[in-house]
Parts: C-alpha cells; structure tokens; sequence
C-alpha cells in the first residue's frame, strides 16, 4: 500500500506524514491481533464446542462456564484486553492532529474547486 | 380491547410501578438538563462545527463512553438478550470478537480519520469523502446510504424504546388512565385493529423525548447523554449479575440444568374466550386439565371466540417443575379453555427433544436444521463485529471529535475494560434467564426489562426495578439521539450547506438542523408503528449494509495513496448492490442468502474491497495534488552539524 513517494512524481520538499505512516504500521499490528484472537477463539469452539451428543450429567465446565466458552472465549477476551490495554499505553504514539480550518471557508472549499479554482 | 382479567402485557408492575415512574421522570429531566447545558455552548461558537461535532474538544470519558454507548444500541439490551435466552451460551462465541472489538474499531481509523477531518474541516463522513476525493456527487451518495440505514435501523430502535418503557410503566395508574384515552382515540381511528395503545403512548413519549433534547443540544447533549447512559448500563448490569446468579443457585447448577434441558415445541392450538368480546392476549398461559397437564403460552394474540392460534408447548421436566412447585410465577388464563391440539413439534435442532442444544454449539433453533450458528457462521460473526464495526458511519464520527491522540489511547483501553463488563456477563444472565423465565420464546425481545422486573421482585426491591430497566433505555437512547444528528448533519451540512446554499447564514443553518431533526423524527416514529418482529435482525441488517458500503472507500481512502474517484465510488456501490442482493435473494432480514455459508456482510465488504482495487487500477492515478495533501508534508529543514 505504501508507494515510494518517486513513484508519484512528489514534491522532493515532502517526507510522508509521520502520522500516516505510525497509523498505518500500528493498523498492521491491529490487524494481527484481530486474526491471533479469530484463530485462537474458533480453534477453540468449533473443536470443543459443537459436539455430537452431550451427556448432561458430565459436562464439563471451568467456575460454572462451559469449558469450551470458558477456554474459548472468556480466557481469550482476557488476555486480549491486557494486550490491548498494553498496546494503547506503550505502543500507540501521540502525533499532532492539526488544526481545523473556519467552518464556512472548509464548506466552500471543494466547491470552488469543482468551478474551476486551484485549492485542494 | 383487552379484558383486565385475563394476564396482560406489560406485566407484573404494580408494586414498583410509582417508583418505575420516578425513576423514568428524573433520568428524563437529568436528560433535559444536559440539553440546556449542551443548547447555552452553542451560542458561543461555530454552529455547525458545534452542533454536529462538539468542536473536536472531546477528552477521555466523553470519547470513550459516547462511543461505547452509541455501539452498544438497542439491539445489545434488547435483541442481543433475547437471543441468549432462545440459543443459549453459543451467543458467548456469536458475541466472542467483542473481545477485540475497541482496538480494531477504534485503533484502525481513529488517528487518521480525525486527521484527515481536521485538515479539510469535515464534520460528517460524507464531508471527508467529498474533500479526499474531490466529487460532491460521491458525498450525495454516502449521505443517501446513510440516511436510508439509518433510518431503517431507527425504525427498530424505536420500537425498542417503546417496549421497555411499556414494561417500565408497567400497571402504573397513570399510565394506565393515559393508555385508555389513547385507546378510546384509536377506535375512532384506522389504526385500530393494528396499533396496541400501550405501544402507541410509549412510542410517542419516548420519541418527543429524544427528538427534543436532540434537537436542543446538538452533538454536546448526545455525547454529555450517552455519558451518562454509558454509566447507567454498566452499573444496571453489574448489580443484574450477581442477583441473577444467586437466584439460580449458582454458576454451576444453572449451566448443569441448561445441559439437561429441552427446547420447547412449536404448537399450535384451538382455544374457545368465554366472553364472545374478548381477544385474548398474546403471551397467555394456559394449561390443558390432562394429568400432568400439558402447559402451553400463546405465541400471538387469540381473537374472540373459538380461534386456531400459535403457542408455544413447554416439555422440558425441569420448567415444568419449577412452574408446578411455584418457584416460577405463572398465573393462568381461567376462562380460556383448550379444545384440541392440533400440532406440537419439536425445535428442528436439536431435534427429537434431545438435551444439551443450550450450553453448546450451534445452539437450539425452531426451524433451522443446522441449529442458530453452524461453524461457517460463526466465522462471519467473528468477522461481522470488529470488522465491520470498524466501517460504521456513527462510530466514524466519533473519532472525529477527540481533542488529542491521548485521548484515543486512553479511550481504546477504557472500552475494552467497559464492554468486557457488559456483554459476557449479559450472556451469564441471561442465561439465567431461562430458568427463571420460561416460555419467554413467544416475545423474546422483552426479556431484559421482564428479567430486571423478577430479579428485584424476588428479592423485595421492586424500587429497584426502574433503574435497571434504565440500562437498556439508557442504550437505546443514545443510539437514537447519534443516528438522528448523523442524519440531520448529513442533509444540512452535506446536501444543503454543501450542495445547494455554501454561503448560507448561520439563523438558517440552525432553522434547517432543527426542522430536519424533527422530521426525521417524527417520520421514523410513524413507520414504527408497524415495527419488523425481530430488532436483533434488523440492526445486524442495518449494522453489515452499512459496513459493506463504508469500510473499503474510507479505510483505502485514507491509506491507501493510489485509491481513485471512480473506485471509491464503485466500491461504495458495488458494496451496497452485493449485500442488499442476498437480502433480496433469501426469506426477509433473518434469513439471506449465505452462498458458500458466508454471510452477506463478508461476500459484501470483500466484493466492496475487490472492486476498489481494481477500477482504481484500472483509471488514472489521483491527481499528484491530492496525494500530497493527505499523504505527505514538509520535510523538517535539519540544522547543520555544529563543529
């Protein structure tokens, strides 16, 4: 997704946005952790959870869960809110949002442009 | 009209009914007061940028619990309930990626989206997609999309509103004296034979209610409201989660009598009112005088008379111990008899009244033989929440407002913590529900306010009551109150302000906000008066068109240096067409079409995503300009190396 900036023709007084670029690597990041939890979760449950027939006097449970919501889902969800809290803490970085523009010159903004003008 | 000697609907309320009112009235008023609060702010800045965004000044508890509640809608206190008590613990793996839910939601846009709306002064989604892109055209089609789910997804948050403020009110006096004056209206009307009185005055109280402070205050009263709301429903269910667990005994012994127990049958039954004037209600009890009886709830209400009607057939042993030993409370209908039986089926999974189908996967279903969620939907599920949470326009324009990069760190991790403490332990409870609450299949959306009403009368508080049955209004409220700004700000600020008057005056801009708010109200309103049956289906509707349709122009757009106009556009499109297609193809809003057993909303943001790319590839580059803005900036001048 990321195109050197060579290859579109850039202005050579321009770097990429330090904001885009930590956003970007920490939506990667994001993303893995996503697909960790999908794996993890329905490995889980869709070999432990969908049995054939069930035996209502043995049926295993971990604190009063079904073993396997408790091994598939409750544990997981822990584990993913202590990464996620570590994640936001430590990995996230801050970067300058900018500032916004006067309401009615933003409004008018792409109007011009569509008539003709030259602001982006 | 319905005889007060037969069990209505709203039930059970007598007791706490004064105290249900109090609480009602002093969360409303406490509702209002943020309003005039959020109304006085306006005056002092920029309409617009004030009404519909809360001058991008939102600081950690305000962005965290706006955004929690907002997401956690009608459908988590109502749909999301009824759908545990019917299927059981395989709603912990149907709701599981909530457990990554904030991180995606709010980590994968959230610092560029709010960037990129600072930079070209957005305020509405469509605002950013007609700046990155360059075509007002673009921006009419996302507001035309936004406001058509929108709507629709109102539509059946409405109806959930009306519901838990019918069993709110309960057999208060002055509900009751209101809902027959609006009884005696409705006979002299055309809404008579389709419109219950009860739903009706509901309705329309709470749709004043969030339609005024709305309009009053803008995006601070919906944000300062949800707040407060966000703080109502987690502290409504952390005190149902403990009364709901003692009450059944403990964890253990709930799940082990879900595992012995049985999904009741589909029946269907001919029944004779003694009074010829008499409809019979649905959600009556009633009992066939065999040895042991045969115990049976209507499934819809009964006309006068001798009436073949839908019910449901309960069978398995231990509700009907429970019910027989009076640990449940079941009152009877008397002067309703049983003439015949003329079909009692079992649910299609499991099927021959096997037990387990509660406490494991697929879970029990009436009619699918594959059960609620086989393992091919439980992939789409995981996918639907985080990913295509993350493609929700209300949720997008939340992280427009934070006022810092901290304030979205912070934020992340707050959600996480707070949603851990709303949907697992709703799943417990409502787990719980089922042995507490039998036959509540027959109107299953009404458990959260029904199960909040018996935990507190078990234990002698029915006082406390009301404010339980606040968590879920308090959810639905700010849903509505999001969805209704979000409409209104992309009519006025995207096809009014934007399209057709740019220079127009701030008096008009503030008229136009405001009459647009109240139309829209007032328009969802009316069409639910005839609400769909099933809210959870509908906000899943409503919750994956919006998805397929926003996730792949916005996140490409804003990541994506090589994303074009045209494949923007045709992503958008092609997203909308896909999913709305296998809505059309299959049976309604419960059952689309899921060809290779995936659900709409993964074949819709994949074919969304797939079209981007390739008529992106297949036009010209974006103009060099653009990409500069959004992609790039000055390079920092280094000073030279001292000596």
């Amino acid at each position: 997704m990321n195109i050197p900036a060579a290859a579109l023709d850039v202005d050579p007084d321009l770097e990429p946005d330090p904001l885009f670029v930590a956003s970007l690597r920490e939506a990667r990041w994001i993303l893995l952790m996503w697909l960790s939890c999908f794996v993890w979760a329905l490995t889980v449950c869709l070999n432990f959870g969908y049995p054939d027939t069930v035996d209502p006097l043995n049926f295993p449970t971990v604190f009063g869960i079904p073993a396997w919501v408790a091994w598939g889902i409750a544990f997981p969800w822990l584990i993913a809110n202590v990464v996620t809290i570590w994640f936001c803490l430590f990995v996230m970085e801050d970067a300058d949002l900018g500032e916004t523009p006067d309401e009615l010159a933003a409004a008018n903004s792409v109007t011009e442009a569509a008539e003709g003008g030259s602001r982006v | 009209m319905f005889d007060s000697s037969l069990p209505q609907l709203p039930t059970m309320f007598a007791a706490a009914g004064s105290s249900a009112l109090i609480t009602f009235c002093v969360y409303t008023l406490a509702v209002f007061g943020l309003a005039a609060l959020s109304s006085r702010l306006l005056k002092s800045r920029d309409f617009l940028n004030e009404y519909f965004l809360g001058s991008r000044s939102l600081g950690v508890w305000a962005l965290a619990l706006t955004f929690a509640a907002t997401s956690a809608s009608g459908g988590s206190f109502t749909g999301f309930p009824s759908k545990i008590y019917s299927h059981g613990w395989v709603l912990a793996l149907w709701i599981g990626s909530y457990m990554i839910f904030p991180i995606c939601t709010m980590g994968l846009l959230g610092k560029r989206i709010n960037q990129v709306s600072r930079k070209t002064g957005a305020i509405t989604v469509p605002d950013i997609f007609r700046d990155r892109f360059q075509s007002p055209s673009f921006s009419v089609l996302a507001t035309s999309l936004i406001v058509f789910f929108t709507c629709v997804n109102l539509v059946g948050q409405f109806k959930a509103g009306s519901m838990i403020l019918q069993t709110l009110l309960g057999e208060n006096d002055v509900y009751i004296s209101a809902r027959s004056i609006v009884g005696s209206f409705l006979q002299a009307s055309w809404l008579q034979s389709t419109v219950d009185p009860g739903y009706l005055l509901c309705l329309v109280t709470f749709g004043v209610a969030v339609i005024i402070y709305t309009t009053w205050g803008g995006f601070h009263a919906v944000v300062w409201t949800d707040v407060m709301q966000g703080v109502v429903m987690v502290f409504g269910v952390i005190i149902m989660l403990p009364l709901a667990i003692s009450q059944v005994g403990g964890m253990q012994n709930a799940t082990e009598e879900m595992a012995s127990m049985v999904a009741p049958h589909s029946a269907k039954i001919e029944i004779e009112v003694e009074s010829a004037e008499v409809k019979v209600p649905l959600g009556t009890w009633l009992r066939t005088d065999d040895v042991p009886a045969r115990v049976f709830r209507l499934a819809a209400a009964g006309q006068p008379g001798t009436t073949v009607v839908d019910a449901i057939e309960i069978v398995d042993a231990g509700d009907l111990q429970r019910i027989q030993s009076g640990k449940v409370k079941v009152e009877f209908a008397q002067d309703v008899a049983i003439h015949a039986i003329m079909e009692s089926k079992s649910a299609a999974f499991p099927s021959n009244d096997r037990p387990g189908g509660y406490v494991t996967a697929p879970g029990p279903h009436a009619e699918l033989e594959n059960g609620f969620l086989p393992m091919s939907l439980a992939f789409s599920m995981f996918f639907y929440w985080a990913i295509s949470g993350t493609g929700q326009p209300s949720s997008m324009v939340r992280l427009m407002a934070f006022h810092s990069t901290r304030t979205l760190r912070i934020s992340i991790a707050t959600v996480a913590v707070y949603f851990s403490c709303i949907y697992f332990p709703l799943v417990i409870i409502f787990c719980c529900a089922r042995l507490l609450l039998p036959g509540m299949e027959v109107e299953s959306d009404r458990i959260m306010p029904q199960m909040a009403v018996t935990l507190t009368e078990n234990i002698g508080a029915g006082w406390l009551a009301g404010l339980l049955v606040a968590a879920p209004f308090a959810a639905v409220m700010s849903t509505v109150d999001s969805f209704l700004l979000m409409i209104s700000s992309s009519v006025v600020r995207d096809l009014y302000q934007r399209n057709i008057n740019p220079s127009a005056s701030r008096k008009t801009l503030e008229r136009m906000s405001y009459i647009c708010t109240i139309v829209v109200g007032s328009g969802v309103v009316f069409a639910a008066l005839n609400p769909p049956k099933y809210l959870q289906d509908l906000i899943v509707y409503v919750g994956s068109g919006l998805a397929a349709c926003f996730l792949a122009p916005m996140s490409l757009g804003l990541y994506w240096k090589r994303m074009t106009t045209a494949g923007a556009i045709s992503s958008m499109l092609v997203g909308f067409l896909c999913h709305l297609s296998l809505y059309i193809a299959g049976e309604g809003f419960d059952k689309p079409w899921r060809p290779f057993a995936l659900d709409p909303v993964v074949i819709g943001i994949g074919s969304s995503f797939v079209a981007a790319f390739v008529i992106s590839f297949l036009t010209p580059p974006p103009p060099k300009e653009l990409v500069e803005k959004y992609f790039y900036t000055k390079r920092k001048k280094t000073s030279a190396p001292s000596a």
